[in-house]
């Protein structure tokens, strides 16, 4: 293990906005990521600066986030993740995600592309199919009196909802799912980071036979649909198919993962709010809502572009802002009850597949109410959350009780 | 400035004043108006501040790019009416311009 000197904070940068807080590895976030964010935004100007990973800054207010994700390209995605090359310079030869990484005017023409499958509209007819799944997955729970929500159902529902729309065959699902946990879990301390490489190059390698597959022969699932299509009148080629695709897998499954778990959490200590959701089916999607706004798990990145006045502190072009989106969606300063929360991002790159994963998470809702009677955390003094940019739970245990039917 | 009277599904009306150079979507917002979500925050990258814009107001307010024309087409209950209210910018001859919004957003 190596055991990271902090740099030296650069001189414009004032000593009032420093704080030492490593998004990755702080110890406290990995017993729960929210507290720990509360506790540095609490102590730290709206605008901060921390010397980890690097150097970036934080951005904890809702206004601020706001301007961060709308100014584009002075706030640039081109290097998404806010790493830095040996010599300090801002990576931005990694793999381009079309349309994640790219500014605007690129970035337009694909978003309206990819909004055709993923709008309100068309998202509803997922339905059928994403109910189909909660019922297997939850099903499968009936007569069990303890589960960890994440292996049984939080892990699986979003990766079978992924293959089925995509169009991968779901005897592999097995083989898919160790893939995707494989993809999505960091290497551990001491492990070979080629593994990681090479599992990458493998789930590659699945989309790859799948989009050539689907050439050869179209069926009716998104990505013969995007073979179809056109992006600005001539076709899509095979490296953006790949770019797309894998960013489609990247960004919807432990997304979808933690936000269902975040907020199963919640309600397994809120015997209330279970019962008035069990009751009351229509209150679901308020819930999910009050879910993403309390637990918004995600950190994303921008790369400053010029030099710039953010939060009342000058930032300097090279420089990564961090977005703390949980700040944004908890920004005491901003009535945020009852108005918009940030879970999703903002701006142009505001989260594509926002309407699926609501879709997701109500049926998930549902189809649990439908099965299981009250249940409650199971005692669990083990870490089970790590920081980043997606702020991950790995582990859920609750004990539940059986439906109670009505005579 | 416009006077601009928003009627909710449920037939509810709200009538607030938006200043010129606004868009319709901004003075939305910035007044809590129900029904108007936005959660792009005018990037038209998101849909959710569709509103159904009255056929007397029509031709006054400028006609749709082909990019929001592209969105309208992802959203729920969409019709010949609908529009993005991010993409309608506000001035002083909008006075007295009337809208509905959809039942949901999402």
């Amino acid at each position: 293990m190596t055991v990271e000197t902090a740099p030296a904070i650069p001189a414009h940068v004032p000593a009032d906005r420093v704080i030492d807080f490593d998004i990755m590895n702080d110890p406290a976030l990995r017993y729960d990521v929210f507290k720990r964010i509360k506790e540095i935004r609490d102590g730290a100007p709206t605008v901060c600066y921390t010397p980890r990973n690097g150097g970036h800054w934080m951005v904890f207010g809702r206004e601020e986030i706001q301007r961060v994700l709308s100014e584009a390209p002075t706030f640039s995605s081109k290097a998404l993740g806010g790493r830095r090359d040996a010599d300090g310079e801002p990576i931005q030869t990694g793999p381009v995600f079309i349309p994640l990484s790219l500014d605007p005017p690129e970035h337009a023409p694909w978003r309206h592309l990819l909004l055709k499958y993923f709008g309100p509209a068309q998202v509803r007819g997922l339905e059928p199919f994403v109910r189909d799944w909660a019922e297997r997955l939850i099903g499968k729970l009936d007569g069990r009196t303890s589960c960890d929500f994440l292996k049984d159902v939080a892990e699986p529902m979003p990766i079978s909802v992924f293959m089925e729309q995509m169009g991968l065959p779901l005897e592999r699902f097995d083989e898919f799912r160790a893939l995707v946990m494989a993809a999505l879990t960091p290497p551990a301390e001491g492990e070979d980071p080629t593994a990681s490489m090479a599992n990458h190059m493998r789930i590659m390698g699945v989309l790859a036979d799948l989009i050539e597959a689907r050439k050869l022969n179209p069926m009716d699932d998104l990505v013969s649909k995007l073979l179809a299509d056109n992006i600005q009148g001539r076709p899509i080629a095979h490296e953006e198919m790949m770019s797309l695709c894998f960013l489609l897998f990247l960004a919807g499954l432990d997304t979808v993962t933690n936000a269902m778990a975040y907020g199963m959490r919640h309600l397994a200590a809120d015997a209330e709010l279970q019962e008035q959701l069990r009751n009351d089916r229509s209150k679901i999607p308020d819930a999910v809502e009050k879910f993403l706004r309390l637990y918004t798990f995600v950190n994303t990145s921008r790369l400053v572009t010029k030099d710039v006045e953010l939060g009342g502190v000058k930032i300097r072009a090279g420089e990564f802002v961090w977005c703390m989106l949980w700040g944004g969606s908890n920004d005491p300063h901003s009535e945020t009850e009852g108005g918009r929360h940030m879970a999703f991002g903002g701006g142009n790159h505001l989260c594509l597949g926002m309407h699926l994963a609501r879709l997701e998470l109500r049926i998930m809702y549902e189809t649990w109410f439908d099965h299981i009677g009250a249940f409650s955390l199971a005692p669990d003094n083990k870490p089970a959350m790590r920081g980043g940019s997606v702020m991950n739970i790995t582990r859920l245990l609750l004990n539940m009780e059986p439906r109670k039917i009505a005579a | 400035m416009a006077k601009v009277t928003f009627i909710a599904f449920d037939g509810s009306e709200c009538t607030i004043d938006i200043a010129a150079g606004l868009s319709l979507m901004e003075g939305a917002v910035a007044n809590r108006v129900p029904g108007i979500v936005a959660e792009c925050g005018g990037a038209m990258a998101c849909g959710t501040c569709h509103v159904y814009v009255d056929p007397a107001w029509a031709g006054r307010i400028g006609d749709k790019s082909e990019l929001e024309d592209g969105m309208l087409q992802t959203v729920l209950y969409g019709g010949p009416q609908s529009r993005l209210s991010c993409q309608i910018r506000i001035n002083d001859a909008l006075d007295g311009l009337i809208v509905r919004t959809p039942q949901s957003q999402f």
